[in-house]
């Protein structure tokens, strides 16, 4: 063994250097132009391609789904993981991309689709370098943790795939809904702010002060009583003694993750039966069944205006809602959808 | 007579055809040690067990108290014998009164625990046994002897009218197995039938009464020691050279090797 | 260290008082604890007007976090508590080795399917304690015979036995959570396999209590014949023991609690392994002192561990977390212990 050693020395530094190269392509900014990149979600420096209007693309992350539907790229897409068959339902480039399984990437059957990119999340290293490393297809990875991460993947998007255009157009779009709610909130006057919480798959746990839902609150004229809490954007299980404590005037329960209770089984709970939310019958599970409003992606916008409404009614009524409503699934669809299809009471 | 064997045949279902009894005949009476010698594998465990009724033989007859063994209840057995394993692992920590209150299990209701009578025959058979000193001490704590002191007064605490020893010497040391010798003497004096098996005549010499022989071929011979452990038997049976030498001092017959 | 005597009468009566003390101050503490601000004299007044059935005059919101919120949770972690350390001196007996509890034997994992198996065919609660029950039957069965079908029936055996028991099961149970539906159903069966006290509720332990008091006292009825069973098979035979009837009641009833705990809390580990020793430190082995000890004990530490979980920091920690903590130093200390009977 140990007379190899000195053999097999230049043998590890060759592979060190190759892997260590392999992993510095990406983020290595040296090689390209300012011009034709852009940096993705994960920090990475990626190489706008030639074509890039003719770029396949394969994703297994339900988030990015709205994204290709806002920017028009549904055409392009080869795999897609939707959250509901909402999604399918009303696009049939979806539906007819098919899928490659839900959250974790099958690097085989993705060799087998040979997608020009595959668009993924930021947090997952691992799969993102195999996808680059052992395949050689570039991973474009989104972040949409706040609006300002809205806008930017759609800004960085349109720019690597093509449509700019396209892509100004929606965050314009998102700025001047943002807008008009900043501009009714500014009429509500301090004393009239509604404590809320958004809880997430059990009673006691909840959307942490870093998570959209929390800053959706805000935008709303709310005041997010789980500001101070975090947990690296995860739901946080702060027990349900504390969500007692807080008190807070209403509660959102999320659409965006599956719940074990219903905003029924809290209203018929005596021991909930203190709670201020659940004696003002403000217990309100965020729409829609078939299309979470709460899902982090251009649909905030019409989650924070269902949150106005339903926080200062007097301020935004039901009928400026409904109008809204129509107004955002005919921007991004062309059309829009039965509120029973949708699984939205407005009464609720 | 407290056992009446005859013609047992036993195979154990795994063993294609093998006998390892075959046509056992044997009594025990009330008083009596019987000493049962053969080489390993010849049957002795299995007949023990067949006379503790945990296996059902094929053929023959066992009476114990003049009743077929298979006609009585566990319950019943327990009553009638107590029964001294060659290996006992303790698994927890019991005090050595618990565990000889144990051998009362014969006549405790299912539902039911033992109560002060049970633990003052208890204490009676560790005074019995001279060990009333160990009674509150853990029985993994104690020594190899005195546990086996312990385990003896388990099996005579419910007054039993038979013993079973399987290999009571097995594990202890040369001072030890004289003494569990001449508590077994003890009580056979006492009216138990014991019957022990041993690996080493010598202590079929020493305990007199009768001995029994399984050849390794599931047939069994019984009579008076003398005329049983002999030197030619002891050579044939364990293929090596053994003497019966009268050592003049001590005034009774040895069984030692001559050389190596 | 080591005991000199065995504590007899007065002192055994010590150590039960104690432990009993201990528990009913660990109960008046653990409503006084919590992230709701209120102080002990408000939460005791309100707990004492409420199981007497009156209107104490606080806020409404105050009297459901004591009543609605702590009692159940208090009562829920001592009573799973004492069912797991109770079955598992139970196992331990009658499987004549220290080293088992009913989550290294997979009986929780079994009896976690067999909710999950309910909750997936959309049955009841009563139909998922029996499910329950029978997932626990079937793992304890799985358990036993593979010693028996390896002609190995050491005690590190049995344990490994526990090991591949628990593994298939925890694969079968990743099967299920395959194939539930994930908006209606695989929630509550990922909550089941986690193992929580934060939303028992009074009605589901009104519904569970007899599966766990009945098996209880079958077990401290037959807690004398269980010592009996744990000198070992032959041995209890020759004794006069109907080996099969008391091995199979023991072990009825011990997996009967153990799928009651599940019920109530999903599956915690550890507990029913250390309590039982701990019991045996205090007392001995002897089962008639050692069980209601174990129910005491394990009560105590059922409710430190869970009282300390909702305390502790912002978030509320996974109770398995605490109780894993514990409990895997405490095993490979029990390893130590036995390492001579290993082999």
């Amino acid at each position: 063994m140990r007379k190899r050693l000195p053999a097999l020395l230049p043998v590890l530094l060759l592979a060190l250097c190759t892997a260590f190269s392999g992993c510095v392509i990406n983020t290595s900014p040296s090689e390209v132009t300012a011009e034709n990149t852009v940096t993705d979600g994960s920090g990475a420096v990626l190489a706008i391609p030639e074509n890039r209007e003719e770029l396949t693309i394969a994703s297994v992350y339900a988030v990015a789904a709205p994204f290709f539907v806002a920017l028009d790229l549904s055409d392009r897409v080869v795999a897609v993981n939707v959250k509901s068959i909402f999604w399918t339902d009303a696009v049939k480039p979806l539906a007819q991309a098919g899928t490659m399984g839900r959250g974790a990437v099958d690097l085989e059957a993705l060799a087998g689709l040979d997608p020009d990119v595959l668009v993924h999340r930021s947090n997952d290293k691992t799969t993102v370098e195999a996808v680059q490393g052992k395949l050689g297809i570039p991973v474009f990875c989104i972040t949409v943790e706040s609006v300002a991460d809205i806008k930017e993947t759609l800004r960085t998007m349109g720019l690597y795939f093509g449509a700019e255009e396209r892509a100004r157009e929606v965050a314009d779009w998102l700025d001047g809904k943002f807008d008009l709610i900043g501009e009714i909130v500014a009429q509500i006057p301090r004393e009239q702010r509604v404590t809320a919480l958004v809880l997430g798959g059990e009673p006691g746990r909840v959307a942490g002060g870093d998570m959209l839902q929390s800053w959706m609150i805000g935008q709303a004229g709310g005041i997010c009583l789980a500001a101070a809490v975090a947990d690296n954007r995860n739901w946080t299980n702060v027990g349900v003694e504390t969500v007692f404590e807080w008190n807070p005037d209403m509660l959102f329960l999320t659409s965006s993750t599956v719940l074990d209770y219903t905003a029924d089984t809290l209203r018929a709970d005596p021991t909930w039966s203190g709670m201020s939310a659940v004696q003002s019958g403000s217990i309100h599970q965020i729409p829609a069944k078939i299309d979470s409003w709460d899902m982090p992606g251009i649909s905030c916008a019409l989650g924070t205006m269902y949150m106005l409404h339903k926080m200062y009614p007097d301020f935004f009524s039901a009928g400026q809602l409904e109008r809204e409503i129509d107004e955002y699934y005919t921007f991004l669809f062309g059309k829009t959808f039965e509120r029973d299809y949708l699984g939205y009471n407005p009464e609720d | 007579m407290i056992y009446r064997i005859s013609g047992l045949v036993y195979t154990y279902p795994t063993a294609a055809g093998k006998k390892v009894l075959d046509g056992v005949s044997l009594t025990v009476a009330a008083g009596e040690v019987l000493t049962l010698l053969g080489r390993n594998g010849a049957g002795k465990s299995t007949l023990l067990s067949c006379m503790l009724g945990l296996l059902r033989p094929q053929a023959g007859e066992l009476l114990l108290t003049g009743r077929s063994i298979g006609a009585m209840s566990a319950r019943e057995i327990a009553a009638t014998v107590g029964y001294v394993p060659q290996f006992h692992l303790p698994g927890f920590d019991y005090t050595v009164l618990d565990f000889v209150v144990m051998g009362c299990a014969s006549r405790i209701g299912f539902f039911s625990r033992p109560g002060r009578r049970e633990r003052e025959d208890a204490e009676a058979a560790l005074e019995e046994l001279h060990i009333s000193h160990l009674r509150d001490r853990p029985y993994t704590r104690i020594s190899g002897g005195e546990r086996q002191q312990a385990i003896i007064a388990r099996t005579i605490v419910s007054r039993p009218q038979a013993l079973l020893f399987d290999e009571p010497t097995a594990h202890l040391d040369f001072g030890n197995q004289m003494r569990v010798l001449r508590c077994i003497k003890a009580l056979a004096a006492k009216g138990y039938a014991v019957v022990m098996t041993t690996h080493n005549p010598d202590h079929a010499l020493l305990l007199g009464g009768r001995a029994a022989l399984l050849d390794g071929c599931g047939r069994l011979g019984s009579g008076r020691t003398e005329e049983i452990v002999t030197q030619r038997m002891l050579s044939d049976m364990y293929g090596a050279d053994i003497r019966l030498e009268h050592v003049a001092s001590i005034g009774r017959k040895v069984a030692v090797y001559p050389s190596l | 260290m080591r005991k000199q005597s065995p504590k007899g009468g007065r002192s055994l009566a010590a150590i039960y008082l104690t432990s009993a003390l201990l528990l009913l101050a660990g109960v008046v503490l653990a409503v006084c604890a919590g992230k709701y601000p209120l102080s002990p004299a408000e939460s005791l007044r309100i707990l004492l007007n409420g199981l007497l059935g009156r209107d104490s005059g606080y806020p409404l919101m105050t009297q459901n976090v004591v009543m609605g919120l702590r009692l159940p949770r208090i009562l829920g972690s001592v009573l799973v508590g004492a069912a797991l350390s109770i079955s598992g001196a139970a196992y331990q007996s009658s499987f004549k080795n220290p080293l088992v509890s009913p989550d290294l034997l997979g009986i929780s994992s079994g009896a976690c399917i067999g909710a999950a198996a309910a909750i997936l065919l959309s049955l009841p609660t009563a139909g998922i304690s029996l499910f329950a029950f029978l997932g626990g039957i079937a793992a304890v069965t799985l358990t036993m015979s593979i010693p028996v079908l390896i002609g190995n029936r050491s005690n590190v055996v049995l344990v490994l036995s526990g090991v591949i028991v628990g593994a298939a099961m925890s694969s079968i149970l990743g099967f299920i959570k395959y194939i539930a539906d994930p908006e209606t159903q695989l929630a509550s069966i990922t909550y089941w396999s986690m193992g929580s006290f934060a939303y028992v509720t009074l009605g589901e332990l009104m519904i569970l209590l007899p599966v766990l008091l009945v098996p209880t006292v079958v077990l401290l009825l037959l807690s004398w014949w269980i010592d009996v069973l744990s000198m070992g098979e032959t041995e209890a035979r020759a004794l006069g023991a109907n080996v099969n009837l008391v091995r199979g009641i023991t072990i009825a009833c011990a997996t009967l609690l153990t799928a009651g705990s599940v019920c109530i809390a999903g599956t915690i580990g550890w507990v029913g392994l250390i309590v039982p020793h701990f019991g045996r430190m205090l007392t001995d082995p002897s089962n008639r002192r050692l069980m209601p000890l174990c129910g005491l004990l394990g009560g105590l530490f059922m409710l430190a561990v869970d009282t300390l979980t909702r305390t502790i920091g912002v978030t509320e920690m996974p109770v398995s977390i605490l109780t894993g903590v514990i409990g895997a130093p405490f095993y490979c200390w029990l390893l130590f212990r036995q390492r001579r009977s290993l082999g």
